[in-house]
């Protein structure tokens, strides 16, 4: 007895049920391998971000550091100083012009879903797995991604956590996938030649030779458009979600064109989480503000109590740097402040030491973190006091913020209380 | 032995052990995540697993069939200088992925982070939407006119 009837039922199942002529192994080697290059680039910059946190020093990692390999962290440089930026630009923007690349991807291989019989040996059964993995880590990464962007966290999860292990299951069947079907994508290539096909007209367009089991449609319809004309039209829907998208990065004419992009057209420079949000109070940055300096294990003498007045009697410095945000967007300001190095020099700090900045924000993920020693070494890195020649308003971080070369945005703590130069844990 | 192997299996030795590597770094990726006390784990599966099926079984689909809707009610013939199908389908795709991507915004859903966290409300961007909308589809409407104009003349 069969459990499962040879013929497939009617429906999606029966091969004649698809009449595509385009559809075929040509189209889905192509829109396959643009779309590798696409994923390989978010991949990477996504992995470098992660790394750009510095998740291995003091409290930095949000994917808790005893429940991670930390396989791809190094010491995130400072130069060059839009390294953060570019890194985060490229993410974001490739990975919203990919989707209609993904989408056309999907469509081309739908048959494939309904394929008879369900399994056909325990290779397929693995195999079909193993898609759950690539089609459904496909869409959680690319969804979670562009929710985060636009701030809608509809689900019961930490973005940061489910994205970054996303990658990992995403990303491991995609390899797989790509091993197994390389094959399949010579042959497409060897025998039709890579762009080949793309000379046709509409009415030239002809499907590719039937193979039972494969995507071509054995009873094709006639063409209503041809095969460069699904190029066109993916790399048009690309292209206008490149115009609405990208200004918000790269900034310049294209930002007034951003007209879709979360932090988009706008006069100021955005603020991500204002001192509302954070719980910051006029009160709490009034005069009586004091920045508590010290250096070394803390038993040693007491921190240093500088007012703002005091900061700003020490020798400022102003470097035009850029503020980057996972979320894509970026923005260059002229920043004006101490050096962290001069403040680490008045500590009595050594080199080796790392640096632990403490908000006054009371709570929040971000209330703290802790630089490298080359990032609070670097000649730019600034515990700023004034932004384009005027003081920071309390949204930016005011009374004192720190800025550091190619950090990420979340990591220049605003509202500064305490900087604690200490030997690393 | 290969040959009994392929037999039994479907598939070459190499195709089993490029799985079951795949699914042990799988295996690692979701045991971290699942037990991490940041993730609802039976949330987590529904969007993961639920992203796949909407995509398959309803946005596909639906897609598909208002495809063959809007051909059907073109009936571009395969004679007919000029078919119009396409000068549908490109502003459709275009602000349909627009709209694909930044529907949270353009529906406002996520207003109230947005608000708390720029300082300011959201700009309307279902109005800047509707008029890409119009830009879009004004353009095909009027690159189809040119094209039908130079087919007669």
């Amino acid at each position: 007895m069969r459990l499962i009837p040879k013929s497939p039922p009617p429906g999606p199942s029966q091969e004649d049920f698809w009449l595509s002529p385009v559809r075929g192994p040509w189209l889905t080697t192509i829109l396959g391998s643009v779309l590798l290059v696409a994923v390989v680039i978010v991949g990477a910059t996504g992995f470098f971000s992660h790394a750009a946190y510095n998740p291995d020093l003091g409290q930095n990692a949000i994917v808790p550091r005893d429940h991670d390999f930390q396989l791809l962290v190094f010491n995130w440089p400072t130069r060059p100083t839009w390294l953060f930026a570019a890194n985060q630009s490229l993410h974001t923007i490739v990975g919203i012009v990919a989707v209609p690349l993904l989408l056309a991807k999907l469509w081309s291989v739908i048959p494939k879903l309904f394929a008879w019989p369900p399994v056909a040996s325990p290779a397929k059964l693995l195999e079909r797995v193993s898609l759950l993995g690539l089609v459904g880590g496909a869409i959680f990464q690319f969804g979670t991604g562009i929710f985060n962007a636009q701030l809608y966290y509809p689900w019961h999860f930490n973005f940061v956590v489910a994205h970054y292990y996303g990658a990992w299951v995403f990303l491991s069947a995609l390899f797989l996938h790509v091993a197994i079907k390389l094959p399949t994508m010579r042959a497409a290539i060897r025998e039709r030649g890579a762009l080949q096909p793309l000379i046709d007209r509409i009415s030239a367009t002809e499907a590719e030779p039937y193979e039972p089991g494969g995507l071509a449609p054995p009873v094709p319809e006639p063409a209503t458009i041809s095969r460069r004309g699904v190029f066109a039209l993916v790399g048009a829907a690309s292209a206008g979600l490149f115009v609405v998208t990208a200004g918000q990065s790269i900034g310049g004419p294209l930002r007034s064109l951003a007209l879709l992009a979360p932090r988009g057209r706008g006069a100021t420079f955005p603020v991500n989480k204002t001192a509302r949000l954070a719980r910051v109070t006029p009160a709490m940055v009034d005069a009586t503000w004091r920045l508590q300096l010290s250096s070394g294990s803390g038993d040693g003498a007491a921190p240093l109590a500088l007012s703002r007045a005091a900061l700003l009697a020490m020798e400022q410095h102003s470097y035009d740097l850029p503020i980057a945000c996972v979320e894509g967007w970026t923005t260059t300001q002229r920043w004006t402040g101490v050096r962290l190095k001069d403040l680490a020099a008045h500590a009595g700090a050594t080199k080796d030491m790392l640096l632990h900045v403490e908000s006054l924000q009371p709570h929040g993920a971000f209330r703290q973190t802790t630089l490298s020693t080359g990032q609070w070494g670097d000649d730019e890195a600034l515990l700023a006091l004034k932004v384009n020649g005027a003081d920071l308003p309390l949204d930016h971080g005011y009374p004192a913020r720190i800025i550091v070369p190619a950090m990420p945005g979340v990591h220049c703590t605003k509202w500064v209380g305490r900087l604690a130069f200490g030997a690393p844990a | 032995m290969i040959a009994a192997f392929r037999r039994h299996y479907g598939a070459s030795p190499l195709h089993l052990l490029g799985h079951l590597a795949a699914f042990a770094i799988t295996y690692y990726a979701l045991s971290e995540l699942l037990l991490s006390r940041y993730t609802h784990a039976i949330n987590w599966v529904a969007w993961f697993v639920g992203g796949a099926l909407l995509h398959d079984l309803v946005f596909l689909p639906i897609y598909v069939i208002l495809d063959t809707i809007a051909r059907l009610g073109v009936v571009d013939h395969p004679l007919r200088r000029v078919n119009a199908i396409n000068h549908l389908r490109v502003p459709a795709v275009m602000a349909g992925t627009m709209f694909l991507v930044y529907f949270p915004l353009i529906l406002g859903d996520g207003r109230e982070n947005y608000i708390n966290d720029a300082g300011h409300g959201p700009p309307d961007y279902f109005a800047r939407w509707l008029l890409i909308c119009a830009v879009l589809f004004g353009a095909s409407a009027a690159a189809y006119a040119v094209r039908l104009r130079r087919s007669r003349a």
